[in-house]
């Protein structure tokens, strides 16, 4: 039980001001869940347009092809605007102010730590939180489990947990996922505020203070500040290196630190998203659709905004109050980041951060990103359910804003290869139709989008690396963006076909952390040393000794050039003394092989005692724990 | 510090605007603003995106680089902006006052010393030839502006050590690359440059952070994009990437049947090259220039600041490598007598002012006599800068050697003029005329005109101009022996011209309309 002065003062301060806004004039703004796809009056509508599109083809193909050609370049237009606005005014943004609290007035905290199928990363976490600075009787830790996962419940119960570590294990009952299992831990939450960790997550230890600090300043000031997001940053961006320069490998050749293409693109990808865009929505006080992690809330403002009990799923020993995010949205916290501001809370961006670990394989990344796209998708359907309710309860630019940030993502990602493709049948085969289909003014805005917005994306991402120091993704955007791009194309189909066959969704569809990995490349190599060493241990069968013949001695002395009778006999001499010289050359380099095979006996010995060194410490315990995983070889 | 640079800044900007537009009226009264042909190329390029019997960014073609004619187009549609060149001049005055500003910051940043900076900008701002060229719609002052802010850029990169500025560069020369070709070589000599701060500043290529590789990589992309896409245009326009080098109207093929004496022979193009350069800078100034340069070498060595000062002679270079290999031809009254193209030479103004303002930054201030000894440099320097303009003055404009230049050429195309006016005020209906070799014709008839560019409405013209698909009601044609046009080559014995009558017969051309009378 954690102990502490009570906050709830001031985040009822926080949750009054938010009522005291023009947000709260407005209509109320009703949460709904993403449970079904699609609403009955969005299927009509897609009926309806569906037929109208089929009836305008059959009158005018052409007409109708160039406005759908009008919406996409709009669509583009709005979305490239909005990212650069959001960029620029990332650059006029600065972190809310604090007011210090001394660590005898901070107040209780509770952090979550949602966790399915990682009983490998209970140490992880429990050094991440032990490096938080933050008062042991005031913080509160909780597991959050699910019941079935029966591995990782019985790793956390074996687990030398402290004391304000709790195991909270989620009954099992669909839907399951993160979001369910936090709504039921969250009845459990005695902390006044609350943040969720993620599994790999590792906080600077100064963020819970900081945020409380965040929070208190807003409080003077009068500003319903609703949740304050950290930065996110991948840690595995970017290999270690030594002091030299060298990439830093454990003992077996691994990696220290695993970094493939697909790290770096999502470090640059993760700078962008929230050292830009997140900064500057909340510059703009637009809505900001949350990172998943590392978002801490006063307890009361979930509790405002939960959704309505009726609509949360029934869970045993669950009263269903404390339905924060909805359980069957697979990015439940972009979601909520809507509600929040529909609810007249603000959310900033605070000067912390927390280490993530990135996905380092294309099949991973587009496994973690279908994901994210799917709850973007889902969010934007939830939103458009009743569009004009919604949006005056936002408000109309908050609204158009929130959904282009997340139904744009989806969409953009969705048309590039549409787009991409009929450019490049257009440049190969010159086809009328699509000439036809871009008239004068369309043509110029497409070729524009098209070739001016993609560079200016990539500047944009290169501005990150550079800004980031991360100088050995620059090559990588440079030479591979594409292919990233078509990376996130894919997964955005795949979620599609998710989204349109409701059996696959919603899903822990876990990333998988904690992996020790080598890339091809890197894995060849090490097996190529391993075989070379193979062979060096190999007895080597060494031939005795030759003895050199003796130098026979010379005749008589040499002649010089003073002691010849001329010409000819100092030409003789000059030829005298090449030979001379010709023969000292051969005998040494006799000797220096009959030197090199007397050595052979040395290095074989050499070799063995060498491989025998490595045998014993292949044997020994560790020196110290290695709870990060980087050295002993865990795997999944 | 920062207070008093900026109101350095904002003060040589307004008496660059006073300058600038005092050139413009005194070389307006002097009727040498469109003078050379050139200029109504540019202006008819930029316009025919916007207004003429076939528009579109396909009117850009792709000879000439496009970024001049694009800023163009954007006022070109207004006729009195046009007809008076001020849709392009507006630009190339614009630049000037940029190219003095920037050139003040680039010493500033070098050297730490405003009076070196004002010098850089007065030998410019100042100069005859310079004040001439930015009233004129011509893409030079355009690529001034470039290459100072460029380096000005790279410079505060290399003081600040904040990639922001390299970007900046970097964007720069992908923009300054689709100006002029001389550019090219400028770009690419800044980005040796920016190894070169690398190198200095011992960021790694291969190891350790990347820090030089990523700034290089940076860097040259954008510049292999701006050059990238030109020759994607000429792909996508001409089916052939390098059209732009040795096509149809190129400067190889318009060079290729004169004997120019200075094709193949190196110290004749150096020597034209000088002369060009005396003649439009003036000698004192060259002089200065020089002087400048050997000073900063001593002083600095091969700093990365006197790299990047030494990267503006590229387009010098580049041209003389240009009259070496014929490609762009220069003539000089003490070789060849008569003037050409001696606006190439008046790039090298960037790097006489910069060398210039670097040499009396670098006067000590501790002293009195230091302090004085600057005071006269700083005198000196723009006496002479400024002598130009007192002869500017004195001869009414012809003793700048480009606006003679300019003069002389205006004075050639009379008779085109003549015609031109003939056909804007006699006749009406659409033009068939070949722009290329009769700009002075087409210019005040823009409007009409189906020329080489209009594709289809030029080959149904050149095979049945009454037919329906054309529907031409004037045809011009150059008859000049040896210089025909296409008019006449396919039309002028053709039984397509029964329904036309000749109106108009000159030396050089004939004009005849459909069904019109004969005079």
């Amino acid at each position: 039980m954690t102990t502490g002065p009570d906050d709830s003062s001031g985040v009822h301060a926080i949750v009054a001001a938010a009522h005291r806004t023009g947000a709260r004039r407005r209509p109320v703004y009703l949460r709904q869940t993403a449970q079904r796809t699609l609403s009955n009056g969005q299927r009509a509508f897609a009926a309806v347009a569906v037929a109208l599109f089929v009836m305008g083809l059959l009158i005018d193909d052409l007409w109708t092809m160039r406005l759908l050609v009008v919406l996409v370049l709009v669509f583009s237009t709005l979305f490239l605007a909005l990212r650069f606005v959001l960029v620029y005014a990332s650059t006029r943004r600065r972190y809310p102010e604090r007011r210090a609290v001394a660590t005898e007035d901070l107040p209780r905290y509770t952090t979550l730590h949602p966790m399915y199928d990682e009983a490998n990363m209970i140490a992880v976490v429990v050094a991440a939180m032990e490096a938080v600075d933050y008062p042991r009787d005031r913080l509160q830790c909780l597991l959050v489990l699910e019941e079935r996962d029966r591995a990782t419940v019985e790793a956390a119960r074996r687990f030398d947990l402290p004391d304000y570590f709790q195991i909270v294990e989620t009954p099992t009952a669909r839907p399951f996922g993160k979001p369910k299992a936090c709504n039921h831990a969250l009845q459990f939450a005695t902390g006044d505020y609350v943040v969720i960790f993620d599994a790999e997550d590792r906080p600077e230890p100064q963020q819970l203070r900081r945020a409380v600090e965040t929070f208190r300043g807003a409080e003077e000031r009068g500003e319903p500040l609703g949740c304050v997001q950290a930065r996110l940053a991948f840690e595995n961006q970017a290999p270690v290196k030594g002091l030299l320069g060298e990439v830093l490998r454990d003992r077996d050749g691994y990696d220290v630190r695993p970094t493939t293409w697909c790290t770096r693109f999502l470090g640059i990808e993760y700078t962008v998203h929230f050292q830009m865009v997140l900064p500057g929505l909340s510059h703009l006080r637009l809505p900001v659709p949350l990172g998943g992690t590392s978002n801490h809330f006063p307890l009361a403002v979930l509790r405002d905004v939960a959704f309505q009990p009726e609509v949360m799923p029934e869970l045993p020993g669950d009263d269903r109050t404390t339905g924060a995010w909805d359980p069957w949205n697979v990015t439940e916290d972009a979601e909520l980041g809507g509600a929040i501001a529909a609810n007249g809370y603000t959310t900033a961006v605070f000067d912390s951060w927390t280490d993530e670990e990135a996905v380092q394989t294309p099949l991973a990344t587009i496994n973690q990103r279908s994901r994210w796209v799917k709850g973007y998708a889902q969010t934007s359907l939830v939103l458009l359910r009743r569009p004009v309710r919604n949006a005056l309860a936002m408000g109309p630019l908050s609204f158009l804003v929130f959904l282009l940030q997340v139904g744009g993502t989806y969409l953009s990602l969705l048309l590039a290869p549409v787009t991409w493709g009929l450019t490049i049948v257009f440049v190969v085969t010159r086809s009328t139709y699509i000439i036809a289909l871009f008239p004068g003014p369309l043509l110029y805005l497409g070729v524009l989008l098209n070739v001016g917005g993609n560079l200016a994306l990539l500047t944009i991402s290169l501005g990150a690396a550079l800004r980031d120091r991360q100088f050995g993704a620059v090559r990588y955007l440079l030479f591979f963006t594409p292919l990233w791009w078509s990376l996130l194309s894919v997964a955005a189909w795949v979620a599609t076909l998710e989204l349109a066959f409701p059996g696959w969704r919603p899903s822990w569809n876990k990333t998988a952390h904690g992996l020790r990995y080598a890339t091809r490349r890197r894995a060849a190599w090490l097996a190529v040393q391993r075989q070379v060493r193979s062979w060096e241990e190999r007895p080597v069968r060494v031939a005795p000794p030759r003895t050199l013949p003796a130098r026979p001695a010379l005749a008589g002395p040499l002649p010089t050039a003073r002691s010849a009778g001329g010409p000819a006999d100092e030409r003789a001499f000059v030829q005298l003394m090449a030979n001379e010289r010709a023969e000292a050359a051969r005998r040494a380099a006799r000797a220096r092989r009959a030197t090199a095979r007397t050595a052979e006996p040395t290095r074989v010995a050499v070799a063995q005692r060498r491989a025998a060194a490595q045998q014993a410490r292949r044997v020994a315990p560790p020196l110290h724990s290695d709870p990060a995983g980087f050295g002993s070889g865990i795997t999944t | 510090m920062m207070r008093s640079t900026r109101a350095d800044s904002a003060t040589l900007g307004a008496l660059a605007v006073l300058c600038s537009a005092g050139a413009y009226w005194f070389f307006l009264e002097h009727g040498t603003i469109l003078g050379y042909e050139d200029t109504l190329s540019h202006l008819l390029i930029g316009r025919r995106i916007v207004v003429g019997q076939q528009t579109g960014f396909g009117q850009v073609g792709g000879i000439w680089l496009p970024l001049p004619h694009l800023l163009i187009a954007t006022l070109a549609w207004i006729d009195p902006l046009y007809s008076s060149g001020l849709a392009g001049s507006l630009f190339s005055m614009l630049a000037y006052v940029g190219t003095v500003v920037a050139l003040y910051g680039v010493v500033l940043v070098a050297t730490g010393d405003r009076l070196g900076g004002w010098v850089a900008a007065a030998v410019y701002g100042l100069s005859a030839s310079a004040l001439y060229l930015q009233t004129t719609p011509m893409g030079e002052p355009l690529m001034y502006l470039g290459i100072v802010t460029a380096i000005l850029a790279v410079l505060l990169w290399h003081r600040t050590e904040r990639h922001r500025w390299l970007m900046v560069a970097a964007m720069i020369c992908m923009l300054l690359v689709l100006v002029r070709y001389e550019a090219w070589v400028f770009s690419l000599a800044l980005w040796v440059v920016v190894g070169h701060v690398c190198v200095a500043k011992k960021y790694r290529f291969m190891s350790g952070d990347l820090a030089g590789q990523a700034y290089l990589l940076v860097f040259g992309t954008y510049l292999a994009l701006g050059v990238g896409l030109w020759l994607l245009w000429d792909l996508v326009i001409f089916g052939d990437p390098l059209a732009w080098l040795h096509g149809s109207y190129t400067s190889f093929d318009q060079t290729s049947e004169l004997s120019l004496s200075q094709v193949g022979n190196l110290r004749l193009s150096l020597e034209t090259y000088a002369y060009g350069v005396r003649a439009t800078l003036g000698l004192p100034v060259a002089v200065l220039g020089v002087v400048g340069l050997l000073w900063m070498l001593w002083r600095e060595g091969l700093s990365p600041v006197f790299t990047a000062f030494l990267a503006t002679l590229a387009p010098s270079a580049f041209l003389v490598y240009g009259l070496y290999s014929g490609a762009q031809p220069m003539r000089v009254e003490e070789i060849d007598g008569d003037l050409y193209n001696l606006r190439m030479a008046v790039v090298m103004l960037l790097p006489v002012a910069l060398f210039t303002g670097y040499a009396v930054a670098s006067i000590p201030r501790a002293h009195w006599s230091a302090r004085t000894l600057r005071a006269v440099a700083t005198s000196l320097v723009v006496v002479l800068a400024g002598a130009g303009l007192q002869t500017a003055a004195a001869t009414e404009g012809s003793g700048v050697v480009v606006a003679r230049e300019a003069s002389q050429a205006f004075a050639a195309y009379a008779e085109q003029r003549q015609v031109g006016s003939f056909i804007e005020d006699h006749t009406s209906g659409r033009v068939l005329v070949q722009s290329f070799g009769n700009e002075w014709i087409v210019f005040p008839i823009q409007r009409r005109v189906v020329y080489e560019g209009s594709s289809d409405q030029w080959r149904h013209g050149l095979k049945s101009p009454a037919g329906p698909r054309a529907d031409i009601d004037v045809v011009v044609m150059r008859v000049t022996p040896g210089d025909t046009d296409a008019p006449e080559q396919h039309l002028r014995h053709s039984p397509a011209m029964k329904h036309y009558d000749v109106v108009l017969a000159t030396d050089h051309f004939l004009v005849w309309q459909r069904g019109g009378g004969a005079r």
